[in-house]
Parts: C-alpha cells; sequence; structure tokens
C-alpha cells in the first residue's frame, strides 16, 4: 500500500490499462462465437451476341480470361473483348495483323493473357500472340499445319514467363515466353512437354497456381499438377518422355475447367449429365484436398449449367463460359455468416 | 475482442478524475476490470427458436392436403412425379424452388415430435429447421425455408444455438434435410433398410384391362401400408438371419417333419432343375441377393384381376383382396413370389416359387405371420384405414381380418415369442 500513495494519477493509468488486459480477456476469447460463411450464387449478368453489336454470328463461347478489367471471350472464330465491369462490348478481333501479314482467326479454343500479351489457341494448329494494349500481332507459333509445331492447339496458359499449350490427345508443349517475339520464327521447339495421361479434341482449361500448373483433366477424370520447377528440373529429359501428373483419381467427376483466384479454385465439374460449379480454397486444392466451399449445378433452382468450359473472377463475381447454353453467366457470389452461440 | 475490452476500460474514464485518493482509484480499477472485463457474452446469449408447428393447423398459405383421400382423382397416385416415396422415407422433405420446401407423409397413422434438419455446404453440423408437434395420416404441406426469411437461431444438434444470416435462396440440392423423431411409429420406419421407390402405374391397367386393374386411392393407402410392412419385415434381423442361413432353416423343417430334407437344400438360382441337381447360390451370392431385395430401385405397385398376379421387371401386383384383408393376416405368399419375380428370379428359383419342399413364398409367410403375432410391424391394426369396409371403393365383399397363428408356424414354433426387434 506504501508504494501506492507514491504514484501519482498518470501512473496509475498504464497500470488500469495493464490490469484491464490482463484481467479481462482471457475468458472472452474462448466464449467468443465461432462464425463459419456460407457461400451461395445469385445471377447477376449474362453476356451473348445480344452484347454484341452488330453480330450476326451465332455465340459459341469457349476460353475466356481477365486482365486489367478486360473480359476476353473466344468466340467462334473470333476474339471478343468486354469492359470486365461493366460489361460493355468494346471490340471483336477477327485477324491477327503485322505489319504486311493478316491471317483471319478461325477455329478458336483458348486464350490466357500475362505480361502485356495475349495468347489465342485455334484447333488450326497455331497459336496468336498479341500485344494487350495496341492488340497488333506480335508473332505466330506454328503455321497452320498439323503436323507442324503444334497437332491443333485446345488451351492455353501463360504465367511466369513460361507458356502451356494444350494439343491434340496427351500433350502439352511448354515454350519459354521469351522464346517469342517480334522476329521469332514460328516452329518453335518446346523447352519441355507434359503428359495429359488421357485426352482427345475437346477444350482443354488450365492454370497456375503457387508452383503448380493445375489442367482440368476431363478424360482423366482428375486435376493434374505439375511442378513447375520439377519441369524446369527435368525439361531436357521431359522432351523424350513427357512429365506425368499427381492426381487424385475421381470415378464419376470429369474436371472440365479450372482458374486460379486469390482465394479460390474456381472450377467447373460435369457428373454425369449434371453441370456444376464448385469453388474450393485455393490453398486446400493446391494440396489435393477437395471439399468445396461451393458446389451448384443451378442458381437458386433455375437455369442449370451446361458445360462450363472456362472460369474466371474478378471480385466477387464469377464468369463462366457455359458452352451448352451458349453465354458467358456472371455469378455473385453471396455470403452468410453461420455464427455458434455459446449458450 | 481485445479492442472492444480496451474501449470498455475507456469510458470510465470521467468518472476516475473525480476520485481523490489513489488508493480508491486503484480499488475501483479492480472492480472495474471485474464487473466490466470478464462479462461473458456468449453465456448470455438467449436464442430465440423459431415455434413448433402442428401440421394438424396450418393455414391456407402452407396448402396442407391429405394425400390419397378416399374420393381424390386416382389420376393423382398415378401421377409418379407428384406422388413416390421411399420406404425407409415415409417422412419425406424435397425442395421446392429456392425458398421452400414440400413435406409429405406415406403413412396411414400420423406421427408426433418430428424433427426437420438442415445441413449446409462449408457447415458439418445439422440444425433444426422444422419442429412438427403433429403430423396428420397422409398429410402434405408446403413450408418457406426460414432461411430464406430472416436471420434466426437455430438449435443445433448438440444443444447449442447457431445464428444463421438470411441467404435469399438455395440451389437445387445446396441444403440436405433430415428427419428424427421419437415417435415410436418414427422409430420402427427408422429401422428399414430397404430404399425402394414405390410408385403406382397405370399403364398396365390402361394396356391391359382385365389382367389389370385400376386402383383407387383407399386401395393406394392400402398399398402403401403393405410395403413399409413388408420392407420392414425384410430388413428384420430375424429374417436376415433366416435368409442367409435358409439351409438350416430347411434342415430343421426336415427334422420337425421327422423326414429327410424335401428338394433344395438352399437357395438357388433361375437354371432348370434336372433330376433333383440345383444351380445352388455360394454364401456370398445369398448374401448379395439379400441386399438386391433391399436396394433402391423402383417397383410399380399394381393389381391383378385374371387368373394370376405378375410380377417383373418394376412391376409387382396382387389382387384386391390381398391389399384390402390379405396382408393384415399375413398371407404375402403372392406379393412374396411377385416381388421375387421383380428382383430377377423365375419360376425354377426357389426364391420366387415355393417349388419342391418350400421356398421364399412359404417361409416370408410364416415370418410375417409371426411378426403380427409379436406385434413387431409399424402397422397392425386393419381399422386405422377401414378399407373393408369401404363398399364404395372396393370390387369384393370382405368382412374385417382377424389374425390367428397357426401353432405349428415354423418361427413360433422355433423362437417361442422371442425376436422381436429393439
Amino acid at each position: 500500500m506504501e508504494l501506492k500513495y507514491t504514484l501519482h494519477m498518470k501512473h496509475i493509468l498504464p497500470l488500469i490499462l495493464a490490469l484491464c488486459l490482463l484481467t479481462n480477456c482471457s475468458k472472452d476469447d474462448a466464449a467468443s462465437t465461432k462464425d463459419y460463411t456460407y457461400y451461395y450464387p445469385t445471377d447477376e449478368a449474362s453476356i451473348n451476341n445480344e452484347n454484341i453489336l452488330g453480330s450476326t454470328e451465332a455465340f459459341d463461347p469457349k476460353g475466356i480470361a481477365i486482365a486489367n478489367e478486360k473480359l476476353y471471350v473466344i468466340n467462334g472464330n473470333v476474339l471478343e473483348v468486354f469492359n470486365a465491369l461493366t460489361l460493355a462490348h468494346l471490340k471483336t478481333i477477327k485477324e491477327y495483323k503485322k505489319g504486311t501479314t493478316t491471317i483471319p482467326l478461325t477455329s478458336l479454343t483458348s486464350v490466357s493473357v500475362d505480361n502485356g500479351r495475349i495468347y489465342v489457341g485455334s484447333t488450326e494448329s497455331r497459336l496468336f500472340v498479341f500485344d494487350e494494349t495496341t492488340n497488333a500481332g506480335i508473332s505466330t507459333v506454328g503455321n497452320g499445319q498439323w503436323w507442324q509445331t503444334f497437332v491443333h492447339v485446345f488451351g492455353v496458359v501463360a504465367k511466369d514467363g513460361l507458356v502451356f499449350v494444350k494439343e491434340k490427345e496427351k500433350s502439352i508443349k511448354v515454350l519459354d515466353a521469351s522464346q517469342i517475339t517480334e522476329t521469332s520464327d514460328w516452329n518453335l521447339k518446346p523447352i519441355a512437354k507434359l503428359n495429359t495421361l488421357n485426352g482427345f479434341t475437346e477444350v482443354y482449361s488450365l492454370d497456375v497456381v503457387d508452383g503448380n500448373l493445375v489442367v482440368a483433366g476431363r478424360d482423366a477424370k482428375s486435376y493434374l499438377y505439375y511442378n513447375i520447377a520439377n519441369i524446369k528440373a527435368n525439361a531436357a529429359a521431359s522432351l523424350t518422355t513427357p512429365i506425368e501428373p499427381q492426381k487424385v483419381q475421381f470415378v464419376d467427376i470429369k474436371p472440365i475447367a479450372v482458374s486460379f483466384s486469390k482465394d479460390w479454385a474456381v472450377t467447373s465439374e460435369n457428373v454425369g449429365s449434371a453441370s456444376y460449379l464448385k469453388l474450393y480454397p485455393k490453398d486446400e486444392f493446391n494440396k489435393m484436398n477437395y471439399k468445396a466451399v461451393l458446389s451448384v449445378s443451378d442458381i437458386l433452382g433455375q437455369n442449370p449449367f451446361g458445360t462450363i468450359v472456362a472460369t474466371a473472377q474478378l471480385d466477387d463475381r464469377i464468369f463462366l463460359s457455359d458452352n451448352t447454353n451458349k453465354k458467358i453467366r456472371i455469378i455473385k457470389v453471396n455470403k452468410s455468416v453461420i455464427a455458434e452461440q455459446n449458450n | 475482442m481485445h479492442i472492444y475490452s480496451f474501449a470498455r476500460y475507456l469510458t470510465p474514464k470521467p468518472t476516475y478524475l473525480l476520485m481523490r485518493k489513489n488508493t480508491h482509484f486503484f480499488v475501483f480499477a479492480l472492480l472495474a476490470s471485474i464487473i466490466f472485463g470478464c462479462s461473458d457474452d456468449g453465456e448470455n446469449y438467449t436464442p430465440n427458436y423459431l415455434p413448433t408447428i402442428d401440421a394438424s393447423a396450418l393455414p391456407a398459405e402452407n396448402k396442407p392436403m391429405t394425400m390419397f383421400e378416399d374420393d381424390e382423382s386416382p389420376s393423382k397416385m398415378y401421377d409418379k412425379t407428384d406422388r413416390w416415396f421411399r420406404v425407409n422415407e415415409p417422412f419425406q422433405v424435397i425442395q421446392k424452388g429456392k425458398d421452400s420446401v414440400q413435406v409429405s407423409l406415406y403413412s396411414p397413422v400420423g406421427l408426433t415430435d418430428v424433427k426437420v434438419y438442415a445441413k449446409l455446404p462449408n457447415y458439418d453440423k445439422k440444425f433444426l429447421l422444422f419442429s412438427f408437434s403433429k403430423v396428420p395420416a397422409f398429410h402434405r404441406s408446403f413450408h418457406k425455408i426460414p432461411l430464406t426469411e430472416q436471420k434466426n437461431d437455430y438449435l443445433l444438434e448438440t444443444g447449442n444455438a447457431v445464428t444463421i444470416d438470411k441467404i435469399e435462396g438455395f440451389s437445387s440440392g445446396a441444403i440436405e434435410f433430415s428427419v428424427e423423431s421419437e415417435d415410436p411409429l418414427f422409430k420402427m420406419f427408422k429401422k428399414i433398410k430397404s430404399n425402394h421407390l414405390v410408385q403406382f402405374h397405370d399403364g398396365y391397367h390402361i394396356n391391359e384391362l382385365g389382367k389389370f386393374l385400376p386402383m383407387n386411392p383407399a386401395l393406394a393407402k392400402e398399398a402403401i401400408t403393405m410395403i413399409i410392412n413388408y420392407s420392414y419385415a425384410l430388413s428384420h434381423p430375424l429374417y436376415y438371419s433366416t435368409f442367409t442361413n435358409f439351409d438350416k432353416y430347411k434342415q430343421e423343417q426336415a427334422t420337425t417333419a421327422g423326414t429327410a430334407v424335401n428338394g433344395a437344400l438352399n437357395w438357388h438360382g433361375n437354371a432348370d432343375d434336372v433330376d433333383g441337381v440345383y444351380d445352388y447360390y455360394s454364401k456370398e451370392e445369398i448374401e448379395k441377393i439379400y441386399w438386391n431385395y433391399l436396394d433402391k430401385r423402383t417397383v410399380y405397385m399394381a393389381m391383378v384381376g385374371g387368373d394370376s398376379a405378375w410380377g417383373g421387371g418394376n412391376l409387382a401386383s396382387q389382387w384386391e383382396s390381398g391389399y384390402v384383408t390379405g396382408h393384415w393376416v399375413g398371407d404375402m405368399s403372392v406379393w412374396s413370389h411377385e416381388y421375387s419375380h421383380h428382383i430377377g428370379f423365375s419360376h425354377s428359383s426357389n426364391l420366387a416359387n415355393s417349388g419342391e419342399g418350400g421356398g421364399q413364398q412359404g417361409m416370408l409367410t410364416d415370418f410375417y405371420k409371426y411378426l403380427i403375432y409379436l406385434n413387431d410391424l409399424p402397422f397392425l391394426d386393419p381399422d386405422i384405414l377401414k378399407t373393408y369396409t369401404k363398399t364404395a371403393y372396393v370390387k369384393g365383399t370382405y368382412k374385417k381380418p382377424t389374425f390367428k397363428i397357426d401353432p405349428k408356424n415354423p418361427f413360433l414354433v422355433k423362437y417361442k415369442g422371442e425376436g422381436k426387434w429393439n
């Protein structure tokens, strides 16, 4: 008590605060409610040819990509560009132009945007590379003949200096993005090859996450993981024996599309005749733990999904390329809090 | 939480400025930390659960109705999209649209205190969605899923409360339902291991009138009552052990009769029996066949009018008398025979046919009668439906069925009143 008398008010204030912290909060922590989140989708908008001024073509959406608030949509023989926020149509890219060279785009399948470039795959055995800002042609890989550089192109993703090109059957060819320049030859040799185990002639969806290339292995009935460090380490040998993936084998589930956002693996899967949109926590997905936080085959009991061949996310909106229903569906992911009480 | 607590402690500030002595202040501070600091919000939470529902007194907005009223148009019972149920789920909850459920009870006797739990993806615990104090026989009604109306408290299976924000609606299958009840009848339903789907099909009598006859809702109620009882009997542990040890059962019959085993020694298949040579099933095959009887396939219940009853594929049928009175006294021989055709057995197999020395028809019938004797079936009293009195809805002339056990019933002889399924 003697000690207390020597204290002044201004000294006591910190003591009080300290006391508060010491005596107060331990119990509160244990007793605090535990919160969970329920996620559910609602329809936000959709895009079809009515959104493209003057379009008379049937809308045939395949691969999609979002970069710098622009939505790129493969639509049959052309690449459509939309404002990803307002969904306003910005332009239709119908041809590859570089200097005096003009190549009409045909039979497109896939699109990826990375590091200032747009990569567009075509079943006419070519990968077109455009400047993201000017949309001018930079280069084409493959000359359009299927026995040359690629046998068709069914999927593409470019990330961190590598370009992964899914071609016919079980093959993915890996290019170094620096191989492709204004002056590079059309017949580039891949730096590595990957084996997708199964596959034929369908559009493929693939993306890169935390050191892995992940392919929606619709034919292999699994997500196929290729460690990128491993690809680099075994690149030369893979040209003879393509690298096989890590996977968890599903029985009835066919993964169709995969893309990664900040938090989620945004995927589509077909089970029997039903098509599902599934969101997995990204880290768990990367560890091959498939516990979806959202798994739906329609929106609030309406408008069942068709086969979703590509997915993308911007903020809380998910973009789905629903090829069966011939539209891009824009879905909002809503949250409801589930709070466990301590009564 | 720390931030919250801090704020609390700063609030008494104007008060302590009035304190004169530091000692007082110190004591005050201690008191304050005890009073303000350690209050435990969680323990004080008082959940506000939704009220229980009496399904026998629902407002019109729930569209309450009784299915299979005697005078209901038979087109309803033959509407396979509207009227169907799995025999192990006579209390059926189906999501309708984004925000409602349809609740149906396929039972001639009502239930009390039925709890419908819901399960959401991404949250492992089930919570109580609807609590029905009373559900009448063959009741159907529609209910808005409370989650879609506003933020509510729900009782968890653990006894704690969970508060869930409003959810605008549900994609198909995004909310799963399960049903629990302490009602003794419901507990019997829960024991049924078969998940056969039951429907009525009018194609048979439309295409072959005479060979098949149209049913009506009064008969449909009997058919539903019978198929639940029959499914319970098939699921019974005593039936399972007798079925999977049929060779022993046959040996016991022979021993009782003081003869050699008559005919086949055990279950055998559809191949023709030549000179006492049978295509016997192995122990593993018999086990598998037992579960085939309880699998998820669909049975269309129909009624015949000609010389013989029919079964096969989805069809199983019997005469009107079987539905009106027969099953109440355990005359299940025809039904067992036709149901076995539906499972895939022909007259060459003792699973369908009584054949030489008896088969499943006889064994099941004796067993079923023993269950009636034990009061060990979900429904035992023909007066819950009284179809035998409904002269406007039946063609035959019936009197109240009265059950009597044959003192030589092999199950009675062997088990002597024991074996009730607890």
